[in-house]
This record gives structure tokens, sequence and C-alpha cells, in this order.
């Protein structure tokens, strides 16, 4: 069984993937054919594409800003596709930021701009699995759990379907939260264009991820354990614009995802004390 | 960096207008991971030396290239951006007064240097994605080495046999378990044929397997197989196939086999563990639930099945009394009995519980109906059993569920057969049939009785009067409490659901003890108010049998200042006829002057040879009556008043609904009664000094 000539997944050049896609979006040329190919199918359903992306961008810097202005200085930021303008690490400038995403390319591709970089750190692993995300010596590390940590979940959620339970999900990183973290989430949703999502959704099925819209009293729902900050989960355009740059003139662009910032908080009771032990 | 443009005077003012509606088209075009404030900032510092270059102050040419190039560098890269910028500057450094001819170059410029940057990062952009495209594939082929060695190590050591075929089944590798199961050498198995190795009868099915992976099935194939081993015996496998997809070399398919002749006598041993009770030896509740749910399924539609729900009666006190060892042999007892007694039928004897059973009968056209079977289960239980030298019977109460619909859940189903179980103990009947309507209203109670406490703390518990009289005039002689829940969703609960409920969450004594205390403070009002009527309340066994109850009576009668006569208490028979220290207590309490009744009289023989040395002055039948009992029965009825009355013990009655039963018990010899005929209960005016009349 040595003449293996095996492909990881991710690596098939010949089979789009998503964070190449969502890279061609926001203008970038980390990408193959085959994504700006995807990236075009995407386009035709939701023409407004390159401006959710965009907007999505926009709401990271604000919300890393704000948290980084609570005292927020370390950041694990799940499904952080390949490293674009505007990463993590250069809005909190003095943060330690560890990024983790699925895809070998983004990952490889973010270890190549971190190399000099030593307080930001790139780890190949699947958000699903908390207890093996935190567990990595990358992010176990770099981070201390027994501080605030800023979670960042953009635009990955909905890569994750029901049935592996992304509530579940989110609740075991909250557990090993220390009180005083923040979750960062955006989400796509199909409670507006609901047509135009449900294309999108169809001409991205060739890609190893599903996307699965959810509604906005599910999206809340991932906040159960953190104290929502004003305004709430709203479009993600609306959360606390502050310029033109940061939202749409077409009110459906503002809200094809939901954006919401929680805080734990300090009395909440973080019933696995044990796990939180091994970490430090 | 001085105006630029010598006409305007405005010039600062202009430019920053400049600045901000360009940062506005900018920023609603590209992600800029800039705020708009810095964003602007920049951009004045672009339109100042675009200025500049309009103006002569620099070369226009090398000016609009730097900006091009920077414009990129911020991030607005798109043609979008490009676009735009072209027409709100071009514009804009023409309405500053610009030269069309310098502005012109500028903005080409801009153009060129645009583009030239957007080319040159991409390029470098393409060749990092190559770049860690390769690093990836490098990082991938790393880890699949370590999996290799991982997996080298993992084949050497596992006692499952491994092997790797081509499509045809030849064996390409192999490790030393399956050498082991097969009984050969590893090395001598390579190029073999997997079809050699299996058994004669296997071969065709193993080989279809192998046809639907090599067409492309894609799931893996578990399967119970024989191989054959060299020394011509059996070997008992779990076989899996998988196939696995290369690119290279052709596909291959992975096989694993797992010895399974311990497994199957393992396994054999650990399932009955796991489905049966030790004691009896009968199926436990997991294995019925699961029969149920198939016999649900497949049972003949015209006949389908009946569950029989069982709790054997006071049983505690027999193991209580005579010891465990005498309880286990009574219940390997009772569960031998109980598979006699559907030896017939298709059936299913288990055991739920301590002293719980239950029976699912697949109905045939043959098997007898519900209440035949439901006798034989009680009169085979009645028979008694010799026990270290006495001799014991059981009872059992039953809930039945006959005839369930085919799509009814298992645990849906069991949990009627267990209401109705409890209902025929409420009830004193030894069966009852589930009734899907009652059911309902029972789990709702039951959900009640958590709410109870609260309830009864915020005064939604109140205490009413029913009247009970002499029934040779009608002549009220006490009050009887009764307790009313008004409920503020489900209407009144009546006096038995409230202590029901209360005996479910152990509250009984202290509700009782309330009750008592409410009673005897009404008494107290009543005799004020010069009207002398006793109380009669009826403790519930857990509150007559409690030691403190002479020590309760006690002081509530010395803290309203009542006579001792002046309260009556009803207690379960089998309490005060018995000898236990409760009734001690009670013939304290009847020497001190209580009046002390003994409530659910069952004139059975026993008791009514007990009832003349008991401390009970008068005993209660709560047996129910028609208006015109059967002549038998009268005729016991009133032979047994006439015993009861000659030992010098009075009799009342209760559940008086007409006047012909009334005149019957009085004829009967009965002294008191009450009932729906004398009124309902009622608020302690009712029964007050006005009525006294
Ligand atoms: C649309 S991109 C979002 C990138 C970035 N977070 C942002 O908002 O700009 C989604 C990323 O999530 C990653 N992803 C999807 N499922 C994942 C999983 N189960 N574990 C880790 N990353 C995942 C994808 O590889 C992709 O890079």
């Amino acid at each position: 069984m040595t003449d293996l000539g095996w492909v990881p997944d991710g690596i098939d050049t010949n089979v789009p993937n998503v964070a190449r896609t969502y890279d061609y979006l926001l203008g970038g040329a980390h990408n193959l054919a085959v994504d700006r190919e995807l990236g075009d199918r995407v386009l035709d359903a939701l023409p407004g594409a390159r401006r959710m992306a965009r907007i999505n961008r926009s709401f990271l810097r604000r919300a890393v800003t704000h948290l980084v202005a609570s005292g927020v200085d370390q950041f694990l930021d799940l499904g952080s596709g390949i490293p674009t303008a505007g990463n993590v690490h250069e809005v909190a400038t003095r943060a330690r930021v560890a990024y983790v995403d699925s895809e070998p390319v983004a990952v490889a591709h973010a270890r190549l701009l971190l190399a000099d970089v030593d307080r930001a750190t790139a780890v190949q692993a699947d958000l699903r699995d908390p207890d093996d995300v935190l567990s990595r010596p990358e992010v176990a590390d770099l981070l201390d759990f027994d501080r605030p940590i800023g979670l960042l979940l953009l635009l990955a959620l909905h890569f994750v379907p029901d049935s592996d339970d992304p509530w579940g999900v989110v609740a075991r990183y909250r557990d090993r939260l220390a009180p005083g973290s923040h979750l960062v989430v955006t989400h796509a949703t199909a409670d507006r264009r609901t047509r135009a999502m449900r294309d999108v959704a169809d001409s991205t099925a060739r890609t190893r991820e599903r996307l699965h819209y959810r509604t906005r009293a599910e999206v809340t729902r991932l906040f159960a354990g953190f104290d929502l900050l004003e305004p709430g989960v709203t479009g993600f355009a609306l959360w606390r614009p502050e310029g033109a740059g940061d939202i749409s003139a077409d009110a459906d662009d503002n809200a094809v995802a939901y954006a919401g910032v929680g805080v734990k908080p300090t009395a909440h009771p973080t019933p696995d004390h044990r796990a939180r032990g091994t970490l430090t | 960096m001085t105006a630029a443009l010598p006409r305007d005077g405005d010039a600062p003012r202009a430019r920053a207008k400049l600045a901000k509606k360009w940062t506005y088209l900018l920023s609603s075009r590209a992600f800029v991971p800039l705020t708009n404030r810095d964003l602007e900032r920049h951009l004045l510092g672009f339109v100042e030396r675009l200025c500049a270059g309009v103006g002569g102050e620099a070369p226009a040419h090398r000016v609009g290239r730097e900006v091009g190039v920077a414009l990129v560098d911020l991030d607005c890269a798109t043609p979008d951006c490009l676009q735009c910028t072209v027409e709100v500057v071009g514009r804009g450094l023409l309405a500053m007064g610009g030269s069309r001819e310098r502005v012109a170059t500028a903005v080409a410029a801009l153009a060129a240097g645009f583009v030239e940057r957007v080319r040159a990062v991409t390029l470098a952009q393409q060749e990092q994605l190559g770049r860690s495209l390769h690093r990836a594939m490098r990082q991938a082929q790393v880890e699949l080495e370590v999996v290799r060695a991982h997996h080298d190590v993992v084949e050497g050591h596992t006692s499952t046999g491994i092997a790797t075929t081509d499509p045809r089944a030849r064996v390409v590798r192999v490790n030393a378990a399956l050498g082991r199961i097969v009984d050969r050498a590893p090395g001598a198995l390579a190029g073999t044929s997997l079809f050699d190795l299996a058994h004669p009868a296997e071969r065709d099915g193993i080989r279809a397997d192998y046809a639907q992976l090599t067409r492309g099935g894609t799931t893996s194939i578990t399967q119970p197989r024989k191989l054959l081993r060299a020394d011509g015996e059996t070997a008992w496998v779990t076989l899996t196939l998988s196939p696995l997809r290369r690119h290279e070399g052709g596909d291959r398919v992975v096989v694993l086999a797992e010895d399974a002749t311990d497994v199957n006598l393992l396994q054999g041993q650990l399932n009955h563990q796991a489905l049966h009770d030790v004691l009896t030896r009968l199926p436990n509740r997991q294995f019925f639930t699961s029969r149920l749910e198939q016999a649900l399924r497949t049972a003949d539609p015209d006949t389908g099945v009946t569950v029989f729900h069982l709790d054997l009666d006071g049983f505690s006190a027999v193991t209580g009394g005579l010891g465990r060892e005498v309880g286990d042999h009574l219940l390997k007892v009772a569960a031998a009995r109980l598979e006699e007694v559907v030896a017939e039928e298709s059936a299913m004897v288990a055991r739920f519980g301590f002293d719980e059973f239950a029976i699912l009968v697949e109905n045939s056209p043959s098997t007898p109906d519900v209440v035949t079977t439901a006798r034989r289960i009680n009169d085979r239980l009645a028979e008694p059993v010799d026990v270290r030298g006495g001799r014991i019977a059981c009872t059992a109460r039953i809930g039945v569920v006959h005839r369930p619909p085919r799509h009814a859940s298992p645990e849906d189903l069991l949990d009627s057969a267990h209401l109705a179980l409890r209902r025929a103990k409420g009830g004193g009947r030894r069966w009852e049939l589930a009734d899907p309507v009652r059911d309902r209203l029972d789990r709702r109670v039951l959900g009640l009785a958590a709410t109870l406490p609260g309830a009864w703390e915020g005064g939604e518990v109140v205490v009413r009067y029913q009247p009970l009289v002499a029934l040779e005039d009608e002549r009220l002689v006490a009050a009887e409490p009764r307790l009313r829940w008004d409920h503020p969703e489900l209407g009144e609960v009546p006096h038995e659901r409230c202590f029901a409920l209360a005996e479910d969450i152990g509250l009984v004594v202290p509700l009782g003890t309330w009750a008592l205390r409410a009673a005897c403070a009404q008494a107290r009002s009543w005799r004020e108010l010069g009207r002398d009527l006793p109380v009669r309340v009826s403790l519930a066994h857990a509150q007559a049998t409690d030691p403190d109850l002479v020590a309760v009576v006690r002081s509530a009668l010395a803290d309203d200042g009542l006579p001792p006569g002046s309260l009556w208490l009803g207690v379960p028979a089998d309490v005060v006829l018995g000898d236990g220290e409760a009734a001690d207590g009670l013939r304290a309490l009847a020497d001190a002057g209580v009046g002390v009744e003994a409530d659910g009289f069952t004139a059975a023989p026993a008791d009514l040879t007990r009832v003349a040395g008991s401390p009970a002055r008068a005993v209660r039948m709560s047996r129910p009556l028609t208006d015109r009992p059967e002549p038998l029965v009268a005729r016991v009825l009133a032979d047994l008043t006439a015993v009861v009355r000659e030992a010098g013990v009075g009799v009342s009655v209760t559940g008086v609904a007409t006047p012909a039963q009334a005149r019957w018990w009085r004829d009967a010899g009965a002294d008191t009664a009450c009932g729906p005929l004398y009124g309902p209960a009622g608020p302690p005016e009712d029964l007050g000094p006005r009525s006294n009349t």
C-alpha cells in the first residue's frame, strides 16, 4: 500500500473550494480557474455577492476594533479563510491571533504570510471539533484561556449542518472561555432574497461545504450563555455601521447575513473546570 | 504643498470635498481595511499630489502613476474602483480649474499605474497560491507517511485480519492476524485469491460483493462470513470489504476480517445479561419494550395484542416482615405462575421492577378474553405459597391495555398500562382497563402534584364541610372537613384527589395535619356562636400511623380549647383494628374522649372479630350500594351490621345518594350517613347555627 496516488481533499485543483472562491469575490487572486468559475456562478445568482463579501470584512474590522477597545487582546478566528486585506492581526495590531481553517491551502497560505509574525499562527483543523482545536499546541500555547478571548466565527457556521449541531459546538467553545470573552458571528441567511440565496446554495453544491442558511432566531440561539451587545443579532451591515463603505444602498444586501457580538458574563458558571485546567 | 491651482482661493475646501466623494465611492465598491476617516486621509493626500501634478509643481505623469499604484496598495484594486476613480478625479481636477491636457495626462498615468500594479499583485498572489498548494500537498504527503507508519504498526499488532486485494480479489498484502485466522503463513497468502480462502458455501456471496464494489459501489460491505482454515476447519469472521479508489495504480479493496468465533459466544451471554432480570430470569423492561414494539407492528390486526402491567399487593410488607429471602422466593414463584397462566399463548412475561411484572400477549382467535385472563392471573397468584412454616398468598393489581392501535408507541402504551394500574389501586379494584381519556386526565394530574405545595401555601386549597346526619331523623350530628383545591385553570380538584396528589409527593401528613387543625378551629368558631357541632376528620393512612399523631391531636384540642368529644377521627380500618403502636395511640385518644371510628371497614371475618376489642366506637362502610341491592348482598350486609352493633359499635355509611338507599341502610341498622343526598360540602356558614333549624 505504498503506491497510493492520493490527493488530499481541498488540494485537488480540479475542485473549487470555498476559501479560494471567497477570495475571488473579495477581489483577490489567490484562486484558480475552477474557483473563479464558481464565483461567477455565485455572482449570476446573487449579483451583490461581492458587496456581501465586502460588508462582511467591514463588519470584521468594526467588531475586532470594538473588542480591542474592550480590552480583548487574543483572538481565535475559526474558518478564517485565505488571509486577505484587513486580517484580524492587522486590525488588532498588538493582539495574539490563532487562525483556524480546515482547508489546507488556506492554512498553508496563512503560514507563508505569518512566517515573520510571532504573535499569530495558523492551524489546519475542523472547527466542529472544539476539543481538537483547543488542544492543538499552536492554539494552547499562544492563547491564555484564563483571560478573555475573542472567538470569531465569520461566515463559517453556515457550513456546519444541523446534524453537526452548530449550537452545541459553540457551547463547547463557550464553556472553555473565560468571562469577558466575546463571541463574534456572521452567518448567511435566506430570510431575505430567498430565491437568490437558494440559487447560490445550489451553485456551491459542488464544493465540499454545503450552505446551511439559518433564521435570525437560529442565529440568536448561537449566543446562548453570552450577553448580546447592542444592537443584538441584525443584518451584518447594520451592526454599528460607521460609514458609507460599511453598508449597501440596497437594504436586502445588508441582511443576507446576520451578525452579532456577545460577551460571556462574569457570573456565568464554567461547568468544565477540569478541561480548562488542562490548558493552563 | 500649497494650492496647486492658482485661480481657486477655496482650493483646500474643494480638495477636501473631492477626497470625501472619492472615499465614498471607493468604500462602497471595494473592501478597504481602513475606517472611512483613514481612507479619506489617504485619498486627500492623493488629491493634493495630483493637484500638484496638474498645477505643474510635479510631473503629472509621474504623480499619476504613483497614485495609481498606491490605490492598489490600499486594496482599491477592482475595475470598479478604477472606473469611479477616473470619473471622480478627472471631473474634480477639471472643476478645480486644471488644464484639460494635464488632467488627461495625470489620469491616464494613474490608470496605467493602477493596471501595472494590479498585474504585479495578481502574479504575486498566484505565485503565492502555487507555493501554498505545493506546501499543502507536501504537508499532506508527510502526514500520509505518518499515517502509513502508524498503519504498519497497527496492522502488525491488531488481532483483526487485514488484507488488500485488487478488484479481482487477488491478495496484494496481508497481515499476520489474517494468517492466524485462516491458519496459514502470511507469506503464502500473497498472490492467492480471497475467493479460495472463503468457505465454499460463501464464495458466490463474496464474489457478488466484489462485483458490487468494482461496479462503483462506495460504501463498505460487512457480513458474517465463513473462511476456510488450512486444517479444514471453518473460521467464523465478520468480513468488511471497503473500496479504495486511487488516482494511480488501479483500485483496491481493503478486507477486514474479525474473528467472530469468541465474539459470537460472548455476545450471546452479554445480550442475555443485558436483557434479563437476574433473580427471576425473566426478560427485563428493555427487552419487553423492544418485543412490544415489534409485536405491535406484526400482530394480526384482527386480534391485536394485550399488555398487562401487574403490581403485587403489599409486597414490601412481606419482605419487610419476613425477610428478603422469602420475598425473593415469592417473586420467583410469582414469575413462574405468570408464565404458566399464559403458557398456551404467544406471550412474554417480564419483570419491570421490584414487585412489578408485565405480560405481553399476542392474541389469537383462541386467546381468552381480558376478564378471564385477569381473573386467572389473580386466581393463580392467590394460591398460598409455603414459606418458612407459614403460608402466604399474593394478590395483584393489574392495568390492562387491550388491542392498542398498531402505530401506538411502546412507551405511551406502557404509560397507559401504568396509569390504569394506578387507577385500579386507587379504586380498590383488581384490574382496570386503560382509558385514553382518563389517561390524559391522570397525566395532567400527575403534573399537578408538583404544584400542590405552592398552591396550598398560596391559599388555593380551602376547607369545606359536608354534613353527617343521623339516619333515624336526618339530624345533623357532625361536619366533615373536605379539602378543595380551586385550581386557576383546572377548576375544582376534589378532596380525594388532593390527598392522592399529596401522597405522590409525600405531603400527606402536613396537609392532613393542617386540615385537622382547620377543622378544630372551625368547631371552636361554631361553639362560640352557640352551636355544638363536632367535626369528623378522616385521616389518611400515613397520618394515622404517624408517631406524632397523638401529640398533634392533643395540641389541636388544647389550642382551640375544644372538649375531646368535639373531635371524631376517621381512621383507616387496618390501622385502628390492628395491633401496632398506632392502635395504642388511638386507644389513648379514645380513652380521653375523642371519637375514633374505623374507615373503609370491609367486614372481613378477621375484622369483625377485632372490632369489639378495638378503640373504634363506630365503623364506616364505604361499600357502594344500588337502590335495590341484590337480596343476597342485602342479607349479608344486614347480618354484618347486626354483628357490629351487637359488639356495641356504631355503623356509618357514605355515598348515600337517594332516599331509597337511606331508607335501606336505616332498616339494615346503620346509624349515621353522609353523601350527596344530604347536600354537598360547602362553606362553614352552611352548617353553622343558621341551619340548625
Ligand atoms: C466564507 S469563508 C470566511 C472567511 C473569513 N472568516 C471571513 O469572514 O472573511 C469560510 C471559511 O470557513 C472555512 N470552513 C468551512 N467549514 C469549516 C470547518 N468545519 N472547519 C474549519 N473551517 C471551515 C472554509 O474553509 C472557508 O475558508
